[in-house]
Parts: structure tokens; sequence; C-alpha cells
């Protein structure tokens, strides 16, 4: 009797826990693919009417709101800040793991210190910076806030990956008469490859998940990004919820993408500690 | 003139071993360059400006200009007298402790489920696991939608079970909206725990567990016996890991609440934003920020000197 009840438990129980997961998204896509009138039923329909579904929602996003300017943005900015941070980390975290004092403490001070820094705090002074530079309004400005809490982590996950590569592999390198430089680039950069697309992720994600800064140093309209333009929708006095959740789908499906893709980097990224 | 025999000295005996050095120093420091120019600028110079204008009046529009007033501690007499701070602390106390307890206890459940390797486990694992692809702006859109009080899942789902008798205004009643945001929350931040503590299950050598069997040691026994102590260090770092990363959180508030209703779910992470942003008193909200500052560096040194013997973090 035990041995039978305890599995069926378990079963039960990973089944919910699935469910709890999967019920908002669930509920997301259906919204999207209903009428806006259906939304408003009580009770709401669990499984959906299949000859009620329609893509008026997504007709009227992409035509009706400026919803392609602002995947392009959000693509943009990911894109930009994604190669920045790759740009300065790889090199630093090279330098770092190779160089021993005060440098690689220090940036164990610095990684902490943006971890636990609330994007609210820098805010005012990056909107100070952005505004001083001519940057406000501009992709840039958002690039630059991603940057803030990219850089330290990118850096450190590339000086670990770099600790694990022997100093040997370097070595036969500059014996065969290439520089330090050149043997990082062609040594030292194709093994790097797995933490790289580490970074890619960790950095792709966030930016594109950005909220805080696009909200603040763009304007709005069609300057801003997906997750800000999604959450303006809600301001107007009738929400239009198949609309919202059609927004929110899109803006979804390319980190679920990314997951997909990087699933495996991205599950190290989370165990060394990123959000 | 005295001290350049002494120079002349020590030069050539060291020049060959200190050139190449130095030059892999300088190397070394200028490939550090771009890191290191990076955070001054986004990083350390921010922290510091925000310092400054705590100690200015000054109106969002001042800022871009230089400073002539006379420095001041109202900021500080100001945000902290206001009559929503303690509240706001409550908020953030409920929002962060109770946010972290939730995604912990989910994410804790959902490892010990997983690590049993039930049939289906690599699709359960992705599905358990896709709230963390949700942006934190995209999440709460979602989550505004599921409690809406007129026709929200949830409270329909509440009714139908019988667990309310009406429905429940959860974003929109100043002591429910709290509770509600931070559980909303906790929905997108238990996966980052699922994973943490998966990985720590995974490390728990399995021969561990043969043994205690061998002993005789029932289910509950070689949880206590085992699995805690296993995943003590894991679950030390993940837990704090998660507290930073939700006093952190602003997004989910600001998208789904905007701070209210009443300012009743402003955290004080949020309150910098609304003050600075919202009520354009960017002094007060820079005061609150070095205050929201001061909490975290301190809960973080508190944590380091706790588990200053520990090489786990």
């Amino acid at each position: 009797m035990r041995r039978r009840l305890v599995p069926a438990l378990q079963a039960a129980a990973l089944l919910l826990a699935g469910l709890f997961a999967i019920l908002p998204l669930y509920w997301m896509a259906v919204t999207s693919f209903s009428r806006a009138n259906a939304v408003l039923t009580w009770p709401p329909r669990l499984l959906p009417d299949l000859d009620g579904l329609t893509l008026d929602a997504y007709v009227a996003v992409l035509t009706g709101t400026s919803a392609l300017r602002w995947l392009a943005n959000s693509t943009g900015i990911t894109v930009a800040s994604i190669l920045v941070a790759l740009a300065v980390s790889v090199p630093a975290g090279y330098a770092l793991s190779r160089s021993r004092g005060r440098e690689v403490q220090m940036l164990g001070a610095v990684l902490l210190i943006s971890k636990m820094l609330p994007a609210t705090v820098l805010l005012t002074p990056l909107y100070v910076l952005a505004r001083a530079a001519g940057l406000l309004d501009q992709p840039a400005a958002v690039v630059l806030g991603n940057l803030s809490f990219a850089v330290p982590l990118a850096t450190w996950m590339m000086k670990e990956h770099f600790d694990k590569v022997p100093v040997d592999l370097e070595e036969a390198a500059w014996i065969d008469g290439c520089s330090r430089l050149r043997g990082l680039w062609s040594v030292m950069l194709p093994q790097a490859r797995s933490a790289m697309a580490a970074v890619t992720a960790y950095v792709g994600v966030v930016s594109w998940n950005d909220f805080i800064f696009a909200r603040t140093l763009l304007t709005g309209g069609d300057s801003t990004t997906v997750t800000v333009g999604a959450a303006m929708m809600i301001g107007e006095y009738n929400i239009d919820w198949p609309r919202v959740m059609a927004l929110a789908l899109l803006a979804t499906l390319p980190v679920l993408g990314m997951f997909a893709l990087l699933h495996r980097q991205l599950m190290r990224g989370m165990s060394s500690g990123m959000h | 003139m005295a001290s350049l025999p002494a120079r002349s000295e020590a030069l050539p005996r060291r020049r060959p071993r200190l050139g190449r050095q130095a030059r892999t120093r300088l190397l070394l420091t200028a490939l550090m360059l771009p890191a290191i120019l990076c955070t001054a600028v986004l990083v350390a110079w921010p922290i510091a400006k925000l310092v400054q204008i705590s100690f200015y009046e000054l109106r969002l529009a001042e800022l871009m200009r230089p400073i002539t007033k006379p420095w001041t501690l109202a900021n500080y007499t100001a945000a902290t007298g206001h009559p929503g701070f303690v509240p706001s602390l409550a908020a953030t106390a409920v929002f962060v402790f109770a946010g972290t307890a939730a995604a912990l206890a989910i994410g804790l459940a959902t490892a010990l489920l997983l690590d049993l390797k039930l049939a289906g486990s690599t699709l359960f694992q992705a599905l358990v696991v896709s709230p963390w692809s949700v942006a934190p702006a995209i999440a709460s859109l979602i989550w505004m939608f599921l409690l809406n009080d007129q026709f929200g899942l949830v409270n329909y789902l509440l009714l139908a079970a019988g667990l309310v008798s009406a429905p429940v205004p959860f974003l929109t009643s100043p002591d429910v909206a709290i509770w509600a945001v931070t559980f909303a929350t906790a929905w997108k931040a238990y996966p980052f725990f699922t994973i943490m503590m998966l990985a720590a299950l995974q490390s728990i050598p399995h021969s561990q567990y043969e043994a205690a069997m061998m002993d005789g040691a029932g289910r509950i026994r070689r949880f206590t016996a085992i699995t805690l102590p296993g995943l003590r260090g894991f679950l030390r770092v993940t837990v704090f890991l998660g507290l930073l990363s939700q006093f952190r959180n602003v997004e989910s508030v600001l998208v789904m609440t905007g701070g209210g209703p009443a300012r009743s779910t402003e955290t004080l992470a949020v309150r910098v934003y609304t003050e600075t942003f919202q009520y354009l008193s960017p002094g007060r909200g820079a005061a609150l920020g070095v205050l929201t500052l001061v909490v975290a560096v301190a809960t973080t040194l508190a944590f380091l000197w706790a588990t200053r013997k520990r090489a786990d973090i």
C-alpha cells in the first residue's frame, strides 16, 4: 500500500509544480488568442473555445501600436549590450586571471557592490550622465545602464573560466613565437567559447528584460523597449488584455528561445550567482 | 646628486628581469582598462554622485547645473521623518523575507521532486524552470491579469475551491497588495532556487544514501541526516543571493502597482524611484538611496563575516 502511495504522491506533486509554473504562461497565451470581450466573461474558461481563437490581438498590436519599433529597439539594445560586455570582459577577465594581487580582490568587491545595488540607486546619477552626454532618449543610454551591472559579473565569469585554463597552453604558444596578445587571440579565445556563450546568455537576458533603465532614460513613445511598451498599454482606461498579453508573449518568446538554445550555459551562469 | 649613484647601481642589475615583468604588467593593465573605465563611470561615479545629491535640496532640473546651494541634512530628516517611511520599511521586510521564503520553499520542493528522476523529469525540469525566462515587468503584467478582482483566474480558482466567499481585491486593497505582489514575484524568483538546490542535491554522493539505507535509516532520517547537511553551504549562499535580488527588485512593484494603493507597496528601492521621478525630489530619493546602500552593504558584510571561514562564496 505505502509502496504505491508514495510514488503516486510524488508524481502528483511534480504535476502540481509543473502546473504552477506553466499556468500563468498558459493563461497569457490563451488570452492573447482570445477576443477582448471573451476575456471579461465570468467564469473564465480554463479550456478555450477553439472556434473563438483569433489572431486579432496580434494584428492589432503589430499594426496599431509601435510594437515592431519596440521589439527592434529591444533587439538593438540587447545586441549592443552583449557586444560591449564581451569586448570589455574577455580581456579584463583574462588579465585578472593572470595577475595576482589586489586587482582580483577589488573586482570581487566591485562585483559584490554591483550585485546588491538596486537599479534605482544608480538611476538618478545615470540620468544626469545621460543628459550631460546628450544620450537621453538614445538607446545608448540604456546600454550604459545595462553595462553597469553586466560588466562586473561578465568579467568575473570570464576570469573564473580563464582560471581553469592552464598557463602551459599559452606558454607553448609563446615558445612558438606568438606574442602574448596573439596568444590570447588565437589560443585562449577559442578555448573560452563556452564562457563567452554564458556571458552572451546572461547579458542578453538581463538587457532584454530591462525595464527600469528604458523607462527612465528613454522618453517613451517610439524610442522605448518592448517591456516598457507593454507596460504602457496598461495606463489606458480600458485595458485590452488580449493585446497586452499578445505583446507580453512576443516579448517572452526570444528569451524562451535563448533559454532552449543556451540551456546549459544559463544553468551554469545561474549557479555562479546570476539572476 | 647624492641619489644618482644608488640608482645607477640598482638599474643594470634589475633591468632585464623587471623589463619583461613590467611589460607583462603593462599589457595586463591595458587589457583591464576598459573594464576599469566602465566600473569607474557606471558604478563608482554614480555612487559618489548619489551621495553628493543626497546632501542638497535640488529639483530635477537643477541636477544639471553646478550646485551653488549650501549642503544640508534636510533630505535625510525629510525622508526618514516622512509618515510613509516606517510603513515602507515594513513593506520592504515583507517583500524581501516573505518573498525569499516563498521562493525558497517552492524551489526546494521542486528540486527535491526533480531529483527523484521520475518519468518525464527532463520535460518537467524545463517546465518548472520556465518562469525564469519571463522578464520581471512582463511577469508583473501576467500577474496583474491573473490577480484581477473582476475576472482574474486566481479569484476564480479560490472561489471555486471555496477558500474565499467574495473576490479578493488583491492589487487594490492596501492591506493585501504587498502580499499579492510578493507572491507574484516569488513565482518569477523560485526557479533560481530550484536550479541551485538541484545542483546541490546532485553534489551529494549517492554512496552516503546507500550506507544510510544499509544502516536501516528511513526516508525522513536520510533527509535530515544527509540531505539537509549536504545542502547547507549551497543554501546559505543561495538564500543570501535571493535576499539581495529581492531587495534590488523594483520592476515587479512598479509595473504591478506603481507603489500603490496609497503607497502601500513602496519598498525602499521603489521609494528611491518614486521620490525622485514621481514626487520630483531627487535629494530625498538620493538620501533613501544612500540608506538602501548602507543596508545592503551592512547585510553583505555581516554575511561575509559570518561565513568568513568558508570558501564557498
